[in-house]
């Protein structure tokens, strides 16, 4: 018989399974309440960062208890509306990470910290809910919500930063767009609605599997869902707003959006693809095929036309987009899903690792809101910062892709899925595209070392953010010689999704 | 055979769907809003139409009612000559704008025409309800079992975005911030 009361309906079970998000977000009000009840003086910035990265590190421990026993398992929550697998177990700790250390960025940074920092750190840890609600939906009503909670904290943090022109264009550019998209998704889910009668994922995996050739209005329906995530992770057409938004905003939430925001996405998209029966469809392969080619080549050739550096990170981000769209692409299209959807993990996790580092170290450059870092900037940092200039080396070389750094393997995982499902087009571009790339990844590692005609900059002593560029840097390296053991790490997490 | 619940059917949609065209068209920001009310309102007794009470009522009361009337408020705290000098005018721009929603309002018309045409028996409706407050109950037990969740969720997003419009409304500079 079906419980008919809500306290018949949710069970404990239920709850433990949100518990870790839930307190996150009860311990992270705790500062937003104490400021109007100490009559509305901003409060240190310690305490706030205090409250917060504690509620992400017993969020994580939390997370280690409840679901560490059964990693791998697969169980599903409030009827069905969420799923806790080894995916969800996994990407939540990869979310606590990208939130936590942009936290300490913009504790240290010139442009977040200040009179509104204790919303800014409460908005951040909102989006993040946004996002753990977004990697453990099974629901396209849930994954909806997921999308917009992260989305529209992301446009007010975007507006806050002090700088007082270009974060506010970006913002407004970001904002419009961005509900532009979720109208585009919204419609999707509608017809999908209408075409299977429900909307949770396996069953749109079975409609996939009947529907996908005879029913048009079905079809249209993947197509404008699938539109919704390209617009979140940037992939080709739907990039434009990338480079303007990832240079308004303030860096630590410029970090925050590119790493986080991206890997959440990216797994709601896996999600989604998550059927055999894309494969009856080649031309939405075809369509897919060449937007992923798109985005890496137009991320690349962009970037090599920028000089600055915040704008190469942002057209890198979205070449970045492209290569995860190669293994996403062999995950639904391919026989073998659960191969694929590891390496498309795999690389959210190096490319968070790397993008996080060199988001952080232009952090430190930046004296007032208002600096915008060139690259010819970096000149002379090297000699005079040997431990910085050696973490940006490490981590531009990964980005790049050189062995036998993290960044590498990411791509390695990938392109193997795609060759293994003959998907030869796609490799050949993804490597093509790596090599394209490696001219603006070295960029910034020659002037650091080989220009004299300027001394360096002194850079403020930001211990967090100092920290969190070098051990990005070291992890880098020390996962990238580790990186079979955590290949098998994210395959466990994989293995029993069905 | 065009039955009268066909005819409602026609003529609120169309209705609607002019007024909504007129939202985006119209050049003053008030006739935006008047147009706005009109579509929610024929969009209420379309679900009425549909013997969903509750939400004919709760699209009338919310929507046409409170944010609608929101809207006019804050119109009028602008400088609406000043906002609608803003609108860009060229003849070109507009061409592609019509253009670009012309093709894919067509590609979409065109799909759903042909699934209609190849697919003429759909899924058929869930029995319709007996009575209205029946309806209503029926819709109350599948927000708060089969879509708690979700609905938790909206409960703390709104919590969240009225945080969010407290700081937005403290925080400095502008994109108007040269021009006051």
């Amino acid at each position: 018989m079906n419980p008919t009361t809500p306290m018949d309906f949710v069970t404990l079970k239920d709850m433990l399974s949100i518990a870790p998000m839930a307190v996150m977000f009860l311990i992270s009000m705790i500062p937003l309440l104490m400021k109007p009840l100490l009559g509305n003086r901003e409060l240190n910035p310690k305490t706030v960062l205090l409250y917060n990265v504690g509620a992400v590190i017993v969020a994580a421990f939390m997370t280690t208890t409840i679901f560490g026993p059964s990693f791998g398992g697969k169980s599903t929550a409030f009827a069905n509306a969420i799923v806790i697998d080894g995916i969800t177990v996994w990407m939540s700790y990869l979310v606590y990470l990208v939130t936590g250390v942009p936290l300490m960025l913009a504790y240290d940074h010139v442009a977040t910290r200040g009179r509104q920092f204790t919303e800014f750190a409460f908005l951040m840890m909102s989006s993040a809910i946004g996002m753990l609600i977004l990697i453990m939906s099974n629901d396209l009503i849930v994954t909806f919500i997921g999308i917009e909670t992260m989305s529209l904290c992301l446009y007010i943090l975007v507006a806050m930063s002090k700088e007082q022109v270009l974060s506010k264009e970006a913002a407004f550019k970001y904002f419009v767009l961005g509900s532009f998209a979720s109208a585009i998704m919204l419609y999707g889910v509608a017809l999908l609605y209408g075409t299977v009668g429900t909307t949770y994922y396996p069953d749109i995996w079975v409609g996939v599997t009947k529907m996908i050739t005879t029913n048009r209005m079905f079809l249209t329906g993947i197509v404008l869902v699938i539109l919704g995530f390209a617009f979140k992770v940037s992939i080709f057409p739907l990039h434009a707003w990338t480079p303007d938004v990832y240079q308004g905003a303030s860096t630590p939430v410029t970090a925050f959006m590119s790493t986080a925001v991206k890997a959440a996405t990216f797994v709601s998209f896996l999600r989604f693809m998550n059927s055999e029966g894309y494969a009856q469809a080649p031309q939405l392969l075809t369509v897919m095929t060449w937007l992923a080619v798109l985005t890496m080549t137009i991320g690349n050739v962009a970037a090599i036309m920028q000089s600055n550096f915040k704008r190469v990170l942002a057209y890198s981000s979205v070449s970045n987009s492209g290569y995860a769209m190669v293994g996403l692409i062999a995950a639904g299209f391919g026989a073998n899903y659960n191969g694929a959807a590891t390496s498309v993990l795999f690389y959210l996790f190096s490319y968070t690792l790397m993008t996080l580092g060199s988001f952080g170290l232009v952090a430190l450059f930046e004296k007032n809101e208002n600096t915008s870092l060139e690259v010819t900037d970096l000149r002379g940092m090297g000699r005079k910062y040997p431990w910085l200039g050696m973490a940006l080396t490490v981590l531009m070389l990964s980005l790049a892709g050189i062995p036998p750094t993290l960044g590498f393997f990411g791509k390695f995982f990938v392109f193997s899925a795609a060759i293994e499902q003959d998907m030869y087009w796609l490799a050949f571009w993804g490597v093509i595209n790596s090599v394209i790339s490696v001219y603006f990844y070295l960029r910034p590692i020659v002037v650091m070392y080989m220009s004299e005609d300027k001394e360096a900059e002194v850079l403020p002593m930001h211990i967090l953010t100092r920290g969190a560029v070098i051990l990005a840097a070291v992890a880098v390296v020390v996962l990238g010689l580790l990186s079979s053991p955590v290949y098998a790490l994210v395959k466990k997490s994989v293995v029993n999704l069905f | 055979m065009l039955t009268s619940t066909d005819f409602l059917f026609y003529v609120l949609a169309f209705i609607s769907v002019f007024f909504g065209a007129a939202v985006v068209i119209a050049r003053n920001p008030i006739y935006s809003a008047m147009s706005l009310v009109i579509t929610m309102i024929s969009v209420a007794f379309l679900f009425g139409a549909l013997d969903a009470w509750f939400l004919a009522g709760v699209q009338l009361i919310v929507y046409a009612g409170a944010v609608t009337v929101l809207f006019v408020m804050v119109l009028m705290l602008f400088d609406l000559k000043h906002e609608m000098k803003t609108f860009s005018k060229g003849l070109l721009g507009n061409g592609v704008k019509l253009i670009a929603s012309g093709v894919t309002l067509g590609m979409l018309l065109v799909y759903i025409w042909s699934t209609y045409a190849t697919e003429p028996t759909f899924k058929p409706l869930p029995p319709a309800a007996t009575s209205s407050i029946k309806a209503t109950k029926d819709l109350a037990t599948s927000l708060f079992t089969d879509y708690i969740f979700a609905f938790e969720a909206i409960g703390a997003l709104l919590l969240i975005i009225a945080v969010g419009a407290v700081t937005l409304s403290r925080i400095t500079g502008g994109t108007h911030h040269a021009d006051s």
